[in-house]
């Protein structure tokens, strides 16, 4: 099953044509630093930055059409806010799950 | 597609940013991008961009602070403030706004909102720099008009409040609007020494209101300074503003003439506020009320110059204001009233600590709305002639060298004595002669004593008993009026006769009239008496201001002379 969403996907080639490739690997590089980046600020209890990262990356994902991948930013997000970083451990090793299915996807589509 | 402006793109994330960027260049727009706070200020600062797209969550410094330094630093200049969120609760979305944001866009972004919010706030930014070229072109005009009202008040202050108003017997205060509301105060003494004071109110408001006192002024100064009867300065005066003013515009006004000789004031009022004669001990206060239509209204054929006469020994007053003392509201919107002030004036009336009275009083009713001060008064008070420190009207030389061997008949039948005031011509030929003009104010008294001498008692026969009497002088003004209106015939002849040469002179007035002439040895006699009252007082007058008098005929005939160096040497 797709990891993105199709239609937005398509309004992203229109609008970027030539330049689509590009993004998806802009995309592609910053969002695997922000994986690790989320998971050393779970790992050192820094809810502050877990959080703005987490909403950093929540962003993109939703730009690009990655909704499952948004919805668990946003849920790490969530409990960034509460300081709860020990809890949002779960949810981060989900994330990376998702995060390799998506990244598989978009390799698929920059290569055409 | 709107015009091609700068935008701002300010987001942490570099896949937002590309985004985004992309987006606003195809719009044809420019597209500056900043990776986080302080770089988007930067940015901010040297780029300059007409809007700004602001990510809200970023590090080192977030969305809100940029706005809100954007903000501060744009000034007047009104820069649209976009946030780009991907917050969906509604009062996070809400804070946005309250922040300082102008609108929000969240994401995913869609590219057809996104232009569509940039055209419709670029829109308003234009609307808004369109709308301080307004402001500042208006408050660019305003700042001229004040000016040129400063100036224009300049003016009107050294025309409309002038003349003698720093004499010792007159206390005025003028409204500090007065340029705008019309007020106008003037006072100038005649030859004879009387003085002229009119207050005045033009209607309407602004500088249209006051323009006529330019006019007015001009009238006033030149025609008393000639030795005009009052009312004929007020028809020339209504003359005058009848033909200038548009329809409607006219001025309220009263006018007083002081003669300080007979200790008489005589009252023309058109339209102002009663006036008050207010007397010492105990004398109730005496309204003088408006008979007349205001200045500029009648035409001048119809215009009725007729006055009200009233007594005043030394000390009694004479209190004129305009309707802005009246009308001045306290805090609750009540107006002062007449009521209150002539219960001020029952009360001291007569008295020197009236005026300050009145003034405290009226400041006291308005208490905080004093700001709109709008009070205009006058007082004039009664004193012994000698006490008058008021100056003399100067004459101005014609620039000739004047005549110096002359003569001159002029005749007045009943017609011309009833309508005309033959005075001012006739001191206009004598101050020809340079030689008189310095006593010019001595000559026109005795000028006018002699006329009128000569047509009340000769001409008209009128007894100068009634005089003495206390209501004497309303009542022999009145008398006066009747007999002339009833004047069939008669005749008043003036003959001058004047040399001068470099070493003296001298002028002859002789005023011969067709009366029965008087017993001139009885008068004289009771002149030596010295209890004589003001009947008498005309020809001590005489006798003390001409370097000689004599009668001849039956007391019909007066010669008066005025000599000046060797010139008592006369062949004649």
């Amino acid at each position: 099953m797709t990891r993105l969403d199709p239609t937005q996907v398509n309004a992203l080639r229109d609008l970027m044509g030539d330049e689509f490739d590009a993004l998806i690997d802009a995309f592609r590089a910053d969002s695997n630093e922000q994986v690790e980046a989320i998971q050393r600020a779970a790992n050192q209890n820094d809810a502050d930055g877990l959080r703005l990262q987490a909403h950093s990356l929540k962003g993109a994902c939703s730009n690009l059409g990655a909704i499952d991948l948004a919805a668990l930013c946003e849920r790490i997000e969530a409990f960034a806010r509460q300081h709860e970083c020990v809890m949002a451990q779960s949810l981060i090793a989900q994330m990376r799950a998702e995060y390799r299915a998506v990244d598989l996807e978009l390799d698929g589509l920059s290569h055409h | 597609m709107s015009e091609p402006i700068r935008v701002l793109v300010a987001d942490d994330n570099r896949t937002d940013r590309l985004l985004l960027s992309k987006i606003v260049a195809l719009e044809g727009h420019e597209v500056i991008s900043a990776v986080d706070g302080v770089d988007a200020l930067e940015k901010f600062r040297t780029a300059r961009p007409q809007i700004v797209l602001l990510d809200a969550l970023m590090p080192k410094l977030d969305g809100f602070e940029v706005a809100r330094q954007i903000r501060l630093e744009a000034g007047d200049a009104f820069i649209p403030i976009i946030f780009l969120t991907s917050l969906t609760e509604a009062d996070e979305l809400a804070r946005c706004l309250t922040a300082g944001g102008d609108d929000f866009l969240s994401k995913p972004y869609n590219s057809v909102i996104l232009r569509a919010k940039i055209t419709a706030l670029d829109r308003m930014r234009q609307l808004h720099a369109t709308m301080q070229d307004q402001r500042d072109e208006i408050a660019q005009y305003n700042a001229r008009l004040l000016r040129e009202q400063e100036a224009a008040k300049d003016i009107f202050d050294s025309v409309a409040h002038s003349g003698c108003l720093a004499a010792n017997n007159i206390r005025h205060l003028i409204s500090p609007l007065a340029v705008f509301n019309g007020d106008v105060v003037l006072a100038a003494r005649n030859p004879a020494g009387s003085m002229y004071v009119l207050l005045g109110d033009f209607t309407g408001h602004g500088l249209t209101a006051s323009i006529g006192a330019m006019p007015l002024a001009e009238i006033f100064y030149g025609m008393t300074q000639k030795g005009f009867h009052l009312a004929d300065v007020l028809r020339e005066c209504n003359r005058k503003l009848k033909d200038i003013l548009p329809v409607g515009y006219f001025c309220c006004a009263t006018m007083v003439d002081f003669n300080f000789q007979k200790g008489t004031v005589e009252v023309w009022s058109g339209g102002l506020p009663d006036a008050y004669v207010t007397r010492g001990g105990g004398v109730p206060t005496v309204a003088v009320v408006s008979r007349h239509l205001p200045l500029g209204v009648v035409a001048t054929g119809k215009f009725d110059g007729s006055t009200e006469v009233f007594e005043l020994a030394p000390g009694d007053r004479l209190l004129m204001c305009t309707d802005g003392l009246l009308e001045s509201r306290n805090g609750d919107g009540e107006m002062f009233g007449s009521e209150r002030l002539v219960q001020i004036l029952e009360r001291y009336g007569g008295d020197d600590a009236c005026f300050e009275a009145v003034k405290t009083a009226a400041y006291a009713h308005m208490g905080e709305q004093r700001r709109e001060d709008d009070l205009t008064l006058v007082e004039v008070t009664m004193l012994d002639e000698r006490e008058i420190d008021a100056p003399m009207p100067n004459y101005v030389a014609s620039g000739q060298i004047g005549p110096r061997d002359w003569s001159l008949s002029f005749q007045l039948g009943p017609t011309s004595l009833k309508e005309f005031n033959p005075l001012p011509l006739l001191q206009h030929v004598l101050m020809e002669v340079p030689a008189l003009r310095i006593r010019g104010g001595v000559i026109f008294t005795v000028l006018s004593e002699l006329y009128t001498n000569a047509l009340d008692h000769g001409v008209i026969g009128l007894s100068s008993v009634v005089k003495t009497t206390a209501n004497g002088f309303a009542s022999y003004y009145q008398r006066r009026l009747d007999a002339l209106n009833a004047l069939v015939d008669g005749f008043v002849r003036f003959e001058f006769v004047s040399r001068a040469s470099d070493s003296g002179g001298y002028l002859r007035i002789r005023v011969i009239d067709s009366g029965r002439g008087f017993d001139v040895a009885a008068l004289n006699a009771r002149r030596a008496d010295q209890t004589s009252a003001y009947h008498g007082r005309g020809l001590n007058l005489l006798y003390q201001l001409c370097d000689s008098l004599t009668f001849e005929g039956c007391g019909n005939d007066v010669e008066a002379a005025f000599y000046w160096g060797d010139g008592s040497d006369d062949p004649a």
